[in-house]
């Protein structure tokens, strides 16, 4: 598809389409999420935080609520590596345990919570965020 | 021309923006081991491996005397990686060869996603391959199975030879920020997403 030209004006399935923005407002808040979820990756990752993760999820629930707050929004792929729960971030034999059960696929964290993922219902199933035609990189 | 192509042409929807911040880690480009000679890589494990399967499911041996473990489980699959399957000793028999199928439809994404990590923190030594679009009906075929995760772990010490062959193709698995975490700069994205139009109608009484 050819990139479209500014001011130009083309309408598809009821949809008026218009060319994506050059500059992206308020990025300190992104820039601000991005860090506080670097330093909770870094704080599960190096253990020096003990078995809790206390500094970590403190990050990790900091960045949650900067996100919620700033309306900055992050993709499904961040989001899920989250617990909803305790805000440990979720990597395998260290927060985290994969199995799937009766079709879903579960993720379960060490403070016991279970992510469920019905896989089964639609195993090619995309989120529209995560199609690669929607989405385009800055 | 129909009254439905009409109201196509007319715009209801407009398309708009939205900014939103990907993982700075985990990105799919940097997840998967990349692949050198992809199509040599399949047709060597076809010969080697999918074929002997389909020699020894042919003549009808069970599975526990086959001369090398397979699997297409996600559950044994997992618990192997993460060295939970304690009682068994199939991982330490030989070399861990997992093969996905991340390329064909009908694979769940959420699934795939879990698999670099699981590779890559395994207490053993587990060469990762992503196959070639089609591998996974191809795979269906020779072990006679549904195969529904696109995932198939094999073990053994009659792997060697393969993975030597293998392994020179293969670019080890890279996921920096698990061992030693570096700043990244903000990975933002723009997401497509349509709004309406028309305005909302005011609420009336409201002067």
């Amino acid at each position: 598809m050819k990139p479209m030209a500014k001011g130009s004006k083309h309408v598809e399935n009821g949809v008026l389409l218009t060319p994506p923005p050059r500059n992206i407002g308020n990025k300190e808040h992104f820039q601000r999420i991005n860090h506080l979820y670097q330093l909770a990756v870094w704080h599960t990752i190096s253990g020096n935080d003990g078995g809790e993760q206390a500094l970590a999820r403190l990050y990790a629930k900091n960045m949650d609520s900067v996100s919620k707050r700033t309306r900055a929004e992050t993709l499904p792929q961040l989001k899920r590596t989250i617990c909803k729960k305790c805000y440990r971030i979720l990597v395998p034999r260290k927060t985290m345990r994969v199995q799937t059960n009766l079709g879903c696929l579960q993720l379960v964290c060490s403070c016991g919570s279970v992510r469920s993922f019905p896989v089964h219902m639609d195993r090619g199933y995309r989120c529209h965020a995560e199609r690669d035609e929607n989405l385009i990189s800055i | 021309m129909s009254l439905k192509s009409l109201d196509k042409q007319h715009a209801q929807r407009r398309q708009t923006y939205r900014a939103v911040l990907d993982n700075p880690f985990t990105n799919e480009g940097s997840l998967w081991p990349h692949v050198r000679d992809q199509q040599q890589v399949w047709e060597l494990i076809q010969t080697v491996l999918l074929t002997r399967c389909r020699a020894l499911a042919d003549a009808e041996v069970p599975a526990s005397e086959w001369p090398l473990g397979v699997t297409t489980s996600f559950n044994k699959i997992i618990s192997l990686l993460q060295g939970e399957d304690s009682n068994s000793d199939q991982a330490e028999e030989g070399p861990l060869l997992l093969l996905v199928c991340n390329k064909d439809r009908g694979v769940s994404s959420v699934m795939l996603q879990q698999i670099p990590l699981l590779t890559y923190m395994s207490p053993y030594a587990v060469t990762l391959v992503q196959l070639p679009r089609g591998a996974l009906p191809a795979i269906q075929t020779q072990l006679k199975s549904d195969c529904p995760e696109g995932l198939l772990l094999t073990w053994g010490g009659e792997l060697q030879s393969l993975l030597t062959q293998i392994a020179t193709k293969i670019d080890p698995p890279h996921l920096p920020w698990l061992d030693h975490v570096r700043f990244e700069p903000t990975a933002l994205k723009l997401l497509k997403t349509t709004a309406p139009l028309k305005k909302s109608v005011e609420k009336t009484g409201k002067k």
